[in-house]
């Protein structure tokens, strides 16, 4: 896998109709050997994914420029009540697939915190890097 | 029955890896996650492969149970600590499980792998070998799990909780947020259900709010405690740790998880649905 894709991250697996395949897969991530050679951050491939049909939001955590692995990112609605859960890949990386408006996602992890606001669009990906503070 | 009968802090995990007659399982909902690292001395049940019915829609049966559990080595008498990622959604509902066949001694641990690993402790990828046992299950309880025609009697009647985000309830979102959102059933909630979502029960770590923190969540939202419940969520595992909050961890007797939850009554013909917040 070391190279083949920009991020290194597979996609293999991920079909919107199958939701639990997607998310073993989104989960393979975290530590799985496959495809998490390079330290690429940001740039997580959605091949494999239907974008019309989905309002993504996906990005990288780092700290001091380096991504953080097993950290424990939140997505939260516009209103701070939890919507979701993912745990960030060997390349740092994280996806939802959340509805359209303004979400944030906060960073939990043993080498501290971060948070980052986004406004997502139907049809759209929408990055965001969170860097962490000790 | 008090809070540590169905609880252990990660400290006291950390302090019985090795006695005897206490078991560690992990139950996640990523099943890979135990290859790259569980609890020493942790076995895992896989919810999906070893809990549901290979063809069906339904949970494995009474001898289904005893030839998982014989082969993972536990008996009957041993103290079951459960633990998973996603904030113990699928050890909760493997909880659930365990009473639903009458386990007698079986417990979360608070804050699951999450807070385990945000505690930097010890993960591993030796898999235990534990002797094959005789296990012993009882009879399916039917008094912890509801089925959907008791769902749609109880709507007006019994506490309805759909404990799932306020945007899966409002109907703008079907499934949660790290999935995607293309699905065959209707958005929305059962009629009269009121919203509290699972995650207001737990700390940012995972672990479960106070006692006194969870009747003012509850009471606050307008559930009258002390009246018969059916929790619900998507699948059946946000609402098993619903139902262990208010069942065991509040002692609410008459509590039960609809696991059929809402992609079984979002798919029914002719049931009243409702959108909105």
């Amino acid at each position: 896998m070391c190279g083949a894709t920009v991020g290194g991250l597979s996609t293999e697996g991920i079909d919107v109709a199958k939701e639990t395949v997607i998310h073993w897969s989104a989960y393979r991530w975290r530590k799985g050997p496959e495809g998490m050679c390079g330290a690429t951050v940001g740039g997580l491939s959605t091949e494999g994914i239907d974008v019309a049909k989905e309002t993504v939001i996906q990005g990288s955590v780092t700290k001091g420029g380096t991504p953080v692995s097993g950290g424990y990112v939140r997505l939260l609605d516009a209103g701070g009540d939890f919507t979701a859960e993912v745990v960030t890949s060997a390349t740092g990386q994280f996806r939802f697939f959340a509805a359209p408006g303004q979400w944030t996602l906060r960073v939990l992890s043993p080498g501290g915190r971060g948070e980052s606001t986004v406004t997502a669009v139907h049809g759209q990906v929408t990055e965001t890097d969170i860097a962490l503070t000790s | 029955m008090s809070r540590t009968d169905v609880l252990v802090e990660t400290d006291w995990a950390a302090n019985h890896l090795q006695t005897p007659g206490v078991v560690f399982v992990e139950v996640d909902e990523d099943v890979s996650a135990y290859d790259t690292g569980h609890i020493p001395g942790a076995v895992r049940v896989d919810w999906r492969e070893d809990l549901q019915d290979p063809v069906r829609r339904d949970f494995v049966d009474q001898a289904g149970l005893e030839q998982l559990l014989s082969e993972k080595g536990i008996t009957g008498d041993d103290t079951v600590v459960l633990y998973g990622g996603n904030n113990n959604w699928f050890a909760a509902y493997a909880y659930w499980y365990f009473k639903v066949y009458g386990h007698d001694d079986v417990r979360l641990l608070d804050g699951g792998r999450k807070k385990w690993e945000l505690e930097s402790r010890p993960l591993t990828t030796d898999v235990p070998a534990r002797p094959r046992t005789d296990y012993r299950a009882k009879p399916a309880r039917t008094d912890i799990r509801a089925f959907r025609d008791e769902v749609i009697a109880a709507i007006g009647e019994q506490n309805l909780i759909d404990v799932r985000s306020p945007d899966e309830f409002s109907g703008k979102l079907l499934a949660p947020a790290h999935l995607p959102q293309e699905q065959s059933q209707r958005a929305g909630h059962i009629p009269t259900a009121r919203n509290i979502p699972w995650s207001k029960a737990a700390n940012d770590d995972g672990t479960f709010k106070s006692d006194d923190e969870l009747t003012a969540l509850y009471e606050g939202a307008g559930v009258e405690l002390g009246k018969d419940t059916i929790a619900y969520c998507r699948i059946g595992e946000r609402s098993a740790h619903t139902w262990f909050v208010l069942h065991e961890l509040l002692g609410q007797p008459n509590v039960k998880n609809y696991d059929g939850s809402w992609t079984e009554y979002g798919s029914l013909v002719g049931v009243p649905v409702e959108k909105g917040a």
